[in-house]
């Protein structure tokens, strides 16, 4: 029902044993293992050695097995969504990893993926000489004569049309003994052989920069360009067969898929295992296990323990300035709200948990900020279908029952606003209709006509001031719980009497709610209380001016409470925005049912089923957000500041499966 | 323009959807600049970084829940317009700019808090919850703009 009660503790047991201690802490994940400390409340040390294991093999077959399904991923037989992650029993995954043979399945795949990189390589190398050899099928020779004489080069390019003439008269003019053949050409390009004697090489080799000559080296075979490409079809034909057998054998690995998921989840457990080592001390014949466990497991613990080993479990004193770890516990009811405080981060050991104060502010305000009884039964029914039709790991389970109690709170808060999927009143059958024919059965509120905006806003400033002074409440409850009862008294009940009496004095003054005769006992309500909050603020300070100086300005605290319950007001705006979008909506698609001809009510049809599905994905999102932030700025400011960190157990971590 | 009560008052309309569709555009470009970023390295965190990068485009909502109810007051919507009077319109267009003004700002402001808390999530996706907290912080301010066009809007009489 809060934060649970930890205790750090202290399993001492002998080394022969630690196999089995260690596997059954990791079954019941009760503990979290912290470093053994070598030095105890300054006793002498005892010699304690780390008992750290030196081998990797567990490292490195969970680096291999994760290799392995990477490879595997898209080849896999697809699980359907709703069935989730496979789940089997620890036997059962303890079996398979002695009757699978995952060596060979890895070294399969290394040998696989090895010839899969190569032929793949290959492929892409000869598609690019195929590229570079198809303009050069008429080179009047074949591709392995020299490219050099004693007394010859030649160079083989491309070079613009228009410059093709003049460099093959410069050529002519430089030296007789020079030789230009074209090739080729395209829209742009010539493509063509020259042969320059040696002697000019230096003054040709500028001509062709002038003329933009442009060299290609073309790879070396034993035959013409026409050979060549015929053997690279050859070749690539060859290679798509292979890629073939290469994609049936991935295939055919990947059956293994799902049971390589499982080895790999059993390696990670072990290697887990092989690294508490390292925060585990001990001598040559015993071990210490240091940690944090919740108080009420205790009895779990030690009758475990002393069904597989002699052990001792002691309470130790944390280290100065060591905070325990936070264990959250609440009601089923409650549970699913746990999500909204884990957003938020932990309170620290000595605060309380807020999730089942916020719970249902939570979700009336969720369902405020959405007020359509269309949308949170369509809310409702989805997440209703997920839990049970689809496996969800049990982290996420939480969310969408909250999401899915959302739904039923926006169906309520709908049904007093009138609200179905934006529908007016004139739009809507007449069943739904109150006897008066403009309102909805059972409507209370019109939030978009006449006062009704306005009586929606004095509702969510109205569940602000509750909100917040509920705030205060639960920090005095706190307070007192932890025996500070003065701070108690005029830190919170204090600021609630005062915030109070000037309500009621606006309330009087204004002749709202209450009469108005009773003004003038409000006045000294709030005098008094004043006058209280300004001896009494400053309390904590030295001298009398500063205790003075810090009562009057504590009154400027109002301010924030000021600001804190406007803040409500989005409520309000939220909530009138997603009818608002929905009626919209409404209105665009019979404006397409009308305008356009035979086929408008494809149209209208397509634009109400995408408004209503966004508009409430959006405005979900939007109510959440938003009510989450009145919890965590608004309400847990009055009496938490969190910080605290997550306990941890040491325990069965599975990233590919669940373990019933 | 002036001279058209009829001009004023959708003028007014426009200016909400356009301040808030700017501010939208802006913001949500943003946070998908920094989004893709995350992607290229993590792209397993695709489902995450799209509903961070989607936080900023509320207001392009809210400005046009504000336009629309222009239109819905003036008749415009599915039929003839309202013959308003000058002093009305002019009444319609300024209760647009609350909505506008604060959409345009909040909403560029959101999302560099967006590409910031993208940033966050890169670096552990657990903080994907406070990082869309830290972006709605913003957002109130959106809301609050929103709150008072909608409050002038129903209460302004049209004649």
């Amino acid at each position: 029902m809060a934060v649970l009660a930890m205790d750090k503790i202290q399993i001492l047991g002998l080394k022969k044993d630690l196999q089995q201690v260690l596997a059954f802490l990791q079954e019941g994940g009760l503990v979290q293992i912290d470093e053994v400390r070598s030095d105890q409340d300054g006793e002498a040390d005892l010699n304690l050695e780390t008992l750290a294991k030196k081998d990797h093999d567990n490292d490195y077959i969970v680096a291999q097995l994760d290799f392995a399904i990477k490879l595997l991923k898209d080849h896999a037989p697809k699980r359907p969504i709703w069935a989730g992650k496979p789940s089997l029993s620890f036997e059962s995954a303890m079996g398979t990893i002695q009757s699978f043979n995952y060596e060979g399945i890895i070294k399969e795949c290394q040998s696989l993926e090895e010839s899969f990189v190569a032929d793949q390589n290959e492929i892409t190398a000869l598609q690019t000489e195929i590229k570079l050899l198809s303009t050069w099928k008429q080179l009047p020779f074949d591709l392995h004569i020299p490219r050099e004489t004693e007394t010859t080069r030649i160079h083989i390019g491309s070079i613009p049309k228009g410059e093709y003439d003049s460099l093959k008269a410069e050529l002519a003019k430089m030296s007789d003994l020079t030789s230009v053949q074209k090739v080729a050409e395209d829209e742009t390009s010539i493509f063509a052989v020259f042969v320059v004697s040696k002697k000019h090489a230096d003054e040709a080799k500028l001509l062709f920069g002038q003329y933009k000559f442009q060299e290609v080296e073309l790879p070396i075979h034993e035959m013409s360009v026409t050979e060549r490409l015929e053997k690279i079809a050859t070749r690539l034909a060859e290679l798509a067969e292979t890629m073939e057998k290469h994609d049936e054998k991935f295939k055919s690995l990947a059956k293994s898929f799902e049971n390589l998921q499982i080895v790999h989840d059993v390696f990670v457990w072990q290697q887990d295992e092989t690294r508490i080592h390292e925060k585990l001390k001990g001598t040559d014949f015993s071990f210490v296990v240091e940690g944090w466990m919740a108080k009420l497991d205790r009895k779990k613990l030690e009758e475990g323990l002393k069904e597989i080993a002699v052990t001792a479990v002691e309470n130790i004193k944390a280290e100065e300035g060591e905070e325990a770890p936070i264990y959250l516990h609440n009601k089923r009811s409650v549970w699913p709200f746990e999500s909204v405080t884990r957003l938020y981060g932990f309170p620290t050991a000595s605060e309380v948990d807020p999730t089942p104060f916020l719970a249902i502010f939570f979700i009336v305000f969720f369902g405020l900020c959405l007020t359509d009884a269309g949308y949170g039964l369509s809310l409702f029914v989805i997440m209703f279908a997920l839990l049970k039709f689809f496996k969800l790991p049990e982290e996420s389970k939480g969310l969408i029952k909250l999401l899915m109690i959302g739904g039923l709170v926006t169906i309520v808060a709908g049904f007093f606003f009138g609200g179905y999927f934006g529908l007016t009143a004139e739009q809507a059958p007449a069943f739904m209709l109150a006897a008066d024919g403009v309102s909805f059965k059972g409507q209370l509120i019109n939030a978009a006509a006449g006062t009704g905006p306005l009586t929606f806003l004095i509702l969510a400033l109205g569940l602000g001031i509750i909100h917040v002074l509920f705030g205060k409440v639960v920090d005095g409850y706190w307070k007192i719980k932890q025996k500070q009862y003065l701070d108690a008294a005029l830190d919170s009940f204090l600021w609630i009497y005062y915030i109070l009496a000037l309500l009621g004095f606006g309330l009087a003054a204004s002749g709202t709610l209450i009469p108005a005769e009773y003004a003038g006992i409000m006045k000294w309500c709030v005098l008094g209380g004043t006058a209280a909050m300004v001896l009494t603020q400053g309390r904590k300070q030295k001298g009398f001016f500063a205790k003075a100086g810090i009562g009057v300005l504590s009154l400027y605290g109002l301010v924030g409470y000021m600001g804190d319950i406007l803040s409500y007001s989005r409520i309000m705006a939220l909530g009138l925005g997603t009818g608002i979008i929905a009626f919209a909506m409404n209105t665009i698609a019979g404006l397409a049912y009308e305008m356009i001809p035979y086929v408008g009510f494809i149209f209208a049809g397509l634009v109400l089923v995408f408004g209503h599905v966004m508009n409430l994905v959006l405005s979900a999102l939007g109510a959440f957000i938003h009510s989450a932030r009145l919890q965590f700025v608004e309400f847990f400011s009055k009496f938490m500041e969190g910080g605290g960190t997550e306990f941890k157990p040491f325990k069965r971590n599975c990233k590919y499966i669940i373990i019933q | 323009m002036f001279e058209s009560a009829l001009a004023v008052s959708v003028a007014g309309a426009a200016l909400a959807v356009f301040l808030g569709g700017a501010g939208s555009a802006i913001g949500v470009g943003l946070a998908g600049q920094a989004g893709a970023g995350v992607i290229s390295e993590k792209p397993e965190l695709f489902g995450k970084v799209l509903l961070i990068q989607a936080l900023p485009g509320t207001q392009g909502i809210y400005g046009f829940l504000g336009g629309l109810l222009i239109l819905i007051q003036i008749g415009l919507l599915g039929g003839e317009a309202i013959d308003i009077s000058m002093s009305t319109a002019w009444q319609l267009f300024y209760a647009a700019l609350p909505v506008g003004v604060t959409c345009l700002i909040s909403g560029i402001h959101q999302g560099k808090v967006a590409a910031a808390g993208l940033h966050a999530v890169a670096k552990d996706q657990a903080n994907v919850g406070k990082a869309v907290i830290m972006s709605a912080m913003v957002e109130t301010y959106a809301v609050l703009g929103l709150l008072i066009t909608i409050l002038l809007l129903f209460s302004i009489k049209i004649v």
